[in-house]
């Protein structure tokens, strides 16, 4: 068992009080925003926010290839959506169609018999 | 509110939005302590800190449209999406136990101070494990208060919640917190 020493709950509160960021902290932000800005072409963002395609660079490097290649991979997820909502919705139709039908046999015998 | 923004703080938000950087430039110096030592004290890790408050201001830059004044002060703003960033961080570590975030021992993180002595080091590493043992909410209502002393209100607009649930959170920590520490001393305290 180790005693406390003299309040030791201040003393961790006055630590993480008194914790800095690196003093080159801002420096580090700016040179990300720097290479943010000065890409241009920024397209809005896919539907589900999977895509930010920025087109080209101040350098003339193209990343049209790389954008489009981003859009290709983000649209199969959109496209095996609309196909589990196909599917759902036939399998919908089909259940009703067979309740229909068993309906119809059973109303049939009923009378039948 | 209008009030907690002085009006230089809403000329450089303006002038940022407007594609100033050196604008920007003087958010960040405002307030890039008060978003690291938040990341800081829920991460306790000074290299995920500091990625998540660089990236809490780049987010911050690409939103800074969308700012609205009138409903929250910008350091409210900045401090929700650090919030929201590192409770991702959380997440995704709880996922993956093994990550190296949770591998690196946090103390040799957040440097000490080198006259601390070996109990007082002991014990701040129990209080980061009690406080690492709270729920998400109560966590960073108890590091928002307790380690940026804002009030409850603020507190509120960060966590989009009511003040009177931030109180019964922090009334809950500091409940949690001092039963741990009574069990860490063994009835000591």
């Amino acid at each position: 068992m180790i005693p406390p020493p003299t309040d030791p709950y201040e003393r961790w509160k006055q630590h993480k009080a008194s914790i800095q960021p690196p003093p080159d902290f801002t420096n580090r932000v700016m040179d990300r925003l720097h290479l943010f800005s000065r890409a241009n072409d920024v397209q809005s963002r896919d539907r589900k926010g999977a895509t930010r395609v920025i087109k080209a660079m101040p350098d003339g490097r193209s990343l049209t290839v790389a954008a489009r290649m981003a859009q290709c991979a983000a649209k199969p997820f959109r496209s095996f959506r609309y196909a589990a909502a196909a599917i759902l919705l036939c399998g919908a139709v089909f259940a009703i169609r067979f309740a229909l039908v068993i309906a119809l046999i059973f109303l049939t015998i009923s009378k039948g018999i | 509110m209008l009030a907690e923004i002085n009006a230089q703080e809403l000329a450089a938000i303006r002038r940022a939005v407007a594609g100033d950087l050196d604008a920007f430039r003087i958010l960040v110096e405002s307030h890039q302590t008060a978003v690291f030592r938040f990341a800081a004290a829920i991460l306790r890790d000074a290299h995920a800190a500091e990625d998540i408050a660089q990236e809490t201001f780049l987010t911050a830059f690409r939103n800074l449209a969308r700012f609205d004044p009138a409903r929250a002060a910008f350091a409210t703003w900045l401090l929700a999406i650090a919030r929201n960033l590192a409770l991702n961080i959380l997440q995704k570590q709880k996922q993956k136990p093994y990550s190296t975030l949770l591998a690196d021992p946090p103390e040799t993180a957040i440097a000490s101070e080198p006259e601390e002595n070996l109990a007082q080091a002991e014990w701040r590493r129990r209080l980061d494990e009690a406080l690492d043992q709270l729920p998400p909410s109560q966590k960073t209502a108890f590091i928002l208060a307790e380690f940026l002393e804002l009030p409850c209100e603020q507190i509120a607009r960060i966590e989009e919640t009511q003040p009177s649930t931030v109180r019964a959170n922090l009334t809950r920590a500091r409940e949690r917190l001092r039963s741990l520490l009574h069990e860490f001393s063994g009835g000591y305290r």
